[in-house]
This record gives C-alpha cells, sequence and structure tokens, in this order.
C-alpha cells in the first residue's frame, strides 16, 4: 500500500483504498483500476493523494532498510534487557525487512500487484 | 494515594478552564445519557456541525472499526458502532482540534495506537474491538489538557524530557506529580465517559492494577508501546516503554505469532498518513 499525490498516478494502477469525498461520497471504490478518465474525474472532483496497491510509485523519499532498522534499534534502546522486549524488537525487525523485500520486488517487476 | 490526590485538585484548580468543546458536543454528552435516544437524532445533531460531522464519518471509517470508507451516515454510524464509540469518537474528533500544530505527532500517536488496538483485539478474537481501538485513541487525552491549559508545566516536561533523556511520564512526575494517566481519568468523569473507555485511560501505563476490563487496559498499554516501536506518531518521547509481561500474557499474545501480526500491524499503520491530508469534496 502506498499512498501518492495524485499527479503521479498512472492508469493500471490498482486503488487500495476507496476514495470517498469529505461528505462521506464514495466516488471510486477499492480495487478499482485506474484509468486515464477515472483519474481526471477525481483531479476534477480535487482529490489530491491516492492510497495504491503494492510500492508502484518511487518517490525517492523513503528510507533504506538499514536505516529503519538502526532507528527501531534506538527506540528500544531503554528496554534492551528484557527478554520480551527484544522479541518484540526482532518481530519489527524481521516484519520491515520482509515488507521492503516485496516492494523492491514489485516495483522491479514494474508495476502494481 | 492521599498525595497524589492532593495534586490532582491543586492541578484542577490550576486549569479552571477546561479546553472548551464546541457546544454540539456538550449537548451529544448529555443526550446520549437518556435512555430513549435515537441514533437519528444523535445523527442529525453531529451532523449540525458539518465540520465535525466530516471529521467523525473519517474516523468511523477508519480501518480499525471494521468498515473503511462504507459508512455514509452517522446515523448509520451509530447503529454499527454503538453510542459508547460515537461519543469517543466525537469526543477525539474535537479534542484533538484544540490542539496546535506541535502535537500533530501525538493525534498520529493516538490513531496509531487504535490502529493497532484494532488489529490485537481482532487477532486475539477479543469482543467489542471497536470500543478498545475507541479507548485507545483517546488514552492520551490527559497529555492534550497538559498541553492546552498547562502551558508552562507542559513547557517543563518537554525541557525535562530532553535534558535528562528521560520519558514523557517521568517528566510529568517530577513537575506534576500526577501523570496523564490520571489526569485522563478525572477529564473522562468531568466528561462522563463510560468506565469502558476511562478504565483503560486511567489505566495504560499501569495496567496490572486495573480491577476491571483487564483485557482492554492490556490491549491498550500493549499497543501504546507498539506503536511507539512502529516510529509512528509522537507520545512526547522517543522512546519504547516496558510491556507488562503480565498484560502480555492475561490478554494470549505469548500464544499469537508475533511476526505475523507486526508485519500486519506495520501495514496497518500505513493508514495513519492518509489522516494527514484531508480529502476534498
Amino acid at each position: 500500500m502506498q499512498k501518492v499525490p495524485i499527479e503521479v498516478v498512472k492508469p493500471g494502477m490498482v486503488l487500495a483504498k476507496t476514495v470517498t469525498s469529505d461528505a462521506g461520497m464514495v466516488l471510486c471504490g477499492e480495487g478499482t483500476e485506474l484509468t486515464d478518465s477515472i483519474i481526471e474525474r477525481l483531479k476534477q472532483k480535487n482529490v489530491s493523494h491516492l492510497t495504491l496497491k503494492g510500492h508502484p510509485v518511487d518517490l525517492g523519499d523513503s528510507k533504506s532498510t538499514e536505516q529503519k532498522v538502526n532507528e527501531l534499534k534506538e527506540r528500544f534502546s531503554r528496554v534492551q534487557s528484557d527478554p520480551l522486549m527484544q522479541n518484540i524488537l526482532e518481530a519489527i525487525e524481521s516484519s520491515i525487512i520482509a515488507l521492503d523485500t516485496e516492494r523492491k520486488d514489485e516495483s522491479s517487476e514494474g508495476g502494481h500487484q | 494515594m492521599s498525595t497524589k490526590v492532593q495534586h490532582l485538585k491543586v492541578l484542577v484548580r490550576k486549569i479552571q478552564s477546561l479546553p472548551t468543546l464546541p457546544k454540539v458536543v456538550e449537548k451529544l454528552m448529555l443526550m446520549v445519557e437518556s435512555p430513549d435516544v435515537s441514533p437519528k437524532d444523535v445523527g442529525k445533531l453531529i451532523s449540525s456541525d458539518q465540520v465535525l460531522g466530516a471529521r467523525v464519518l473519517r474516523l468511523v471509517n477508519s480501518s480499525f472499526y471494521g468498515f473503511p470508507g462504507r459508512i455514509s451516515s452517522i446515523s448509520h454510524s451509530i447503529i454499527l458502532l454503538g453510542f459508547n464509540v460515537i461519543k469517543g469518537v466525537v469526543l477525539s474528533a474535537s479534542v484533538f482540534d484544540l490542539m496546535e500544530r506541535s502535537m500533530v505527532g501525538l493525534w498520529e500517536h493516538s490513531l496509531g495506537a487504535a490502529i493497532v488496538s484494532g488489529t490485537i483485539s481482532r487477532t486475539l478474537g477479543l469482543s467489542e474491538p471497536e470500543e478498545i481501538s475507541t479507548a485507545a485513541l483517546l488514552h492520551d487525552i490527559g497529555k492534550v489538557l497538559v498541553r492546552v491549559s498547562l502551558t508552562s508545566d507542559y513547557d517543563k516536561i518537554i525541557d525535562q524530557v530532553n535534558a535528562k533523556q528521560i520519558s514523557f511520564r517521568e517528566a510529568e512526575l517530577e513537575i506534576l506529580e500526577v501523570d496523564h494517566a490520571e489526569i485522563g481519568q478525572w477529564l473522562s468523569r468531568e466528561w462522563n465517559l463510560p468506565e469502558k473507555l476511562s478504565i483503560p485511560i486511567a489505566g495504560h501505563h499501569e495496567p496490572d492494577t486495573a480491577v476491571k476490563f483487564k483485557d482492554r487496559v492490556a490491549v491498550v498499554h500493549i499497543s501504546d508501546a507498539i506503536v511507539r516501536a512502529c516510529g509512528i506518531g509522537n507520545g512526547g518521547d522517543p522512546w519504547v516503554g516496558q510491556i507488562s509481561k503480565k498484560a502480555w500474557d492475561t490478554i494470549g499474545m505469548d500464544k499469537v505469532d508475533l511476526p505475523k501480526l507486526m508485519k500486519k500491524i506495520i501495514e496497518d499503520l500505513e493508514e495513519v498518513e492518509m489522516f494527514q491530508q484531508v480529502p476534498a469534496g
């Protein structure tokens, strides 16, 4: 799942979240494969961001996996010696690595799920 | 304990002006006490404040309530989620509105805790996950009060956190001699929140002392730490606090597939970003 500005969205990408107006009206449903005309219509409704399936756009702003893991360990610095907290840290670390690997694979396949 | 109570009393006197809630919210709090109020009446009242109505709809459509993007009216949301949840949602929608931009991190922390609580409650099959998420959404409401009504103390607390590298709560206890959990408990009483919400708010740092709703208190306590662990939002200091092993085992967290659960939580937490951008309509 990735949230991106509507300007970078391309046809063929798939919505991971229903787009609603401020009043709660559904503009476009989850799972919709976007087309030029749908993107145009959402722009006309002043929608600024969309949440897409997978991680189809490289916005160039994401941290490296190593950096994420280092920051994670920093946050756990006060509870290092506790076995339960250590288990949680390891579970989060492995999830971060797994998710980043999946995303790399997706973007090297050149697109959405 | 008695000195604690005294300190709270001093604080309460200092606070005097509670953050003013919109008239609609005050009316709502009275209205839902009445036994024969209908979802339609409450829906009408909330919708009469357009901004509040839109915020409430966004919150009830978040994934932690389990009907993402599908609730189109407030009266419908009341039927699906119940008065307790709506009361909590309306409160958080208006209370967090009081916060300045500098507290956007606390709002993200709170939303994140609500999301984690929803995921944990559903994974463990606990009853009324919507109410547990609502308690998590409100768990740090005492911090909002410190920020809004005890501004100079708040600044001192932040200074202490930075100077001594201690947690926000440790600094609160040094400066105010009570913590935000206790202030939150007092606020909950002022605002007539049901015990299902007020007990987790009061006990989220000391879950083992809870005499009632232990499961709910445990979930909120654990979610608070996990949302920090995942690096979402800002709870006042950058560290993950110690999770009570007893609380962890009470709800059966020792039996879940932790890596799988954490992966789900990290993905679910991406929703927090969604709230930074107000959708146009």
